[in-house]
């Protein structure tokens, strides 16, 4: 690891200057993506600003329609929530899911989205809950804010404060861990609204990141079942395919988890 | 060259020692998906006799996890340039205590005549038999003999359907 200056402010407003003002800053929250690549030496940023520490960056609350999970909540934290667990239970269930007990009491909501692995959970939910992002700037719609592997709609320097979540008539999620690393080799989460509308949001499997996946969609909007989607045919084009799973086994697993996910959906 | 003594010697006993086992795999296979679970799994070993037996079951449950490991997740993988493409735990798949069953293990005991105390060997047993007895349960439940290993669910999923 290079030297750096470590910072650890108490506000986002802090936070942000201190990135400013720093030659190549980087902020941390968990640590679990930018502390190995810098003990590797592939970053060598002259300042990290923990955002861990921030108080207005934690927490859990029910709004009108659904919950706010602020930025630097841990995925322990959302897997725990009595508030997460009565609102969206997919989601405290998603939660529970991620790496093992040493990463979820690390690991937070806001860093997951904004590093946005192409196999981690979150952007799953997020994208088929139509959850809102909230920054330090503005709020994003899950539909602008997911670019691309490890890529996003966020401004260099921007700060994911909250993320706000719509309560659903049903949301299920499923996964299917990579044997080794046991991110998601692939995993799916279906929503549908109140209005009726279903969102599928797949991570793990497309070769830029986190996917809706339209012809589930479709057939669940006819007929929300698990038998609904025995016909659907999830074309292997565009899926990633290394040691662990081939593009045809994942668009396999695309429909195998939707299915087993509008399951558990009920 | 300095001066010094050298001497050699070379035991050769009456006869080396043969364990035996039989080892059995029940397990479940996810045709949706191609993963494997196990159900039961039963070793029974003759190592002669057995001075520690402890020791001697925590050499069995080493050599049946690695065994297991070879039958369903451990691989060392090249790309076609030669780069190790599995050179970190977020890729190899090193068998963990979630991907094992609880152990059944049984002994007989037929003492080896070639030595005084009448031990055989025992530490590699386990990762000898459990490779076999995994491989063999999949394939009779898939009805597919081509199965390579290590027989990840990628592969277990393309040998049902092909």
């Amino acid at each position: 690891m290079y030297e750096t200056i470590y910072h650890r402010p108490p506000s986002v407003d802090e936070a942000a200057a201190l990135f400013a003002k720093g030659s190549e800053s980087k902020y941390l929250a968990g640590g679990h993506t930018l502390i190995p690549v810098m003990k590797q030496r592939l970053a060598a940023p002259s300042d990290v600003i923990d955002l861990g520490k921030i108080k207005e960056l934690i927490g859990i609350e029910p709004t009108g329609d659904g919950i706010m999970i602020r930025g630097a909540t841990t995925h322990y934290d959302v897997a725990s929530s009595g508030t997460v667990q009565n609102a969206i239970p997919a989601l405290a269930y998603l939660a529970s899911l991620i790496g093992d007990p040493a990463v979820r009491h690390r690991g937070t909501i806001g860093g997951s989205l904004a590093n946005n692995d192409p196999a981690a959970d979150y952007p799953a939910a997020v994208l088929a809950l139509g959850a809102t992002v909230k920054t330090n700037k503005r709020s994003i719609s899950a539909d602008d804010f997911f670019k691309g592997l490890f890529s996003t709609a966020l401004d260099d320097g921007e700060i994911i404060t909250a993320v706000s979540f719509p309560v659903q008539a049903k949301a299920g999620y499923s996964k299917f861990n990579h044997p080794a690393s046991r991110f998601a080799l692939t995993g799916v989460f279906v929503a549908k609204t109140p209005a009726g509308d279903v969102r599928v949001a797949a991570t793990g499997a497309s070769q830029d990141g986190v996917m809706r996946v339209p012809a589930i969609e479709a057939a669940l909007t006819a007929n929300w079942s698990a038998g609904a989607l025995d016909s659907v045919n999830i074309s292997a084009g565009g899926l990633m395919s290394d040691i662990h799973g081939s593009s045809d086994y994942r668009a396999n697993l695309i429909k195998v988890m939707a299915q087993r996910a509008v399951a558990a959906a009920g | 060259m300095e001066p010094g003594l050298k001497e050699g010697a070379f035991y050769d006993p009456t006869n080396f020692t043969f364990p035996a086992g039989a080892y059995i795999c029940e397990l479940e296979v996810d045709s949706g998906t191609g993963k494997t679970s196990f159900v039961n799994f039963v070793a029974a070993d003759d190592f002669g006799r057995l001075i520690n037996p402890m020791i001697v079951e925590g050499q069995v449950h080493g050599g049946l996890a690695q065994g297991i490991g070879q039958a369903l997740l451990e691989g060392a993988v090249y790309d076609s340039s030669g780069q190790l493409v599995t050179a970190s735990f977020m890729d190899y798949t090193m068998p963990r205590a979630d991907d094992l069953p609880s152990f059944k293990l049984s002994h007989t005991t037929t003492l080896c005549p070639g030595n005084p105390l009448g031990v055989k060997g025992c530490g590699e047993a386990g990762a000898i038999g459990a490779s076999a007895a995994v491989i063999n349960a999949i394939t009779d439940a898939i009805g597919n003999n081509k199965l390579e290993m290590p027989a990840t669910p990628d592969r277990v999923w393309h040998a049902i359907h092909g």
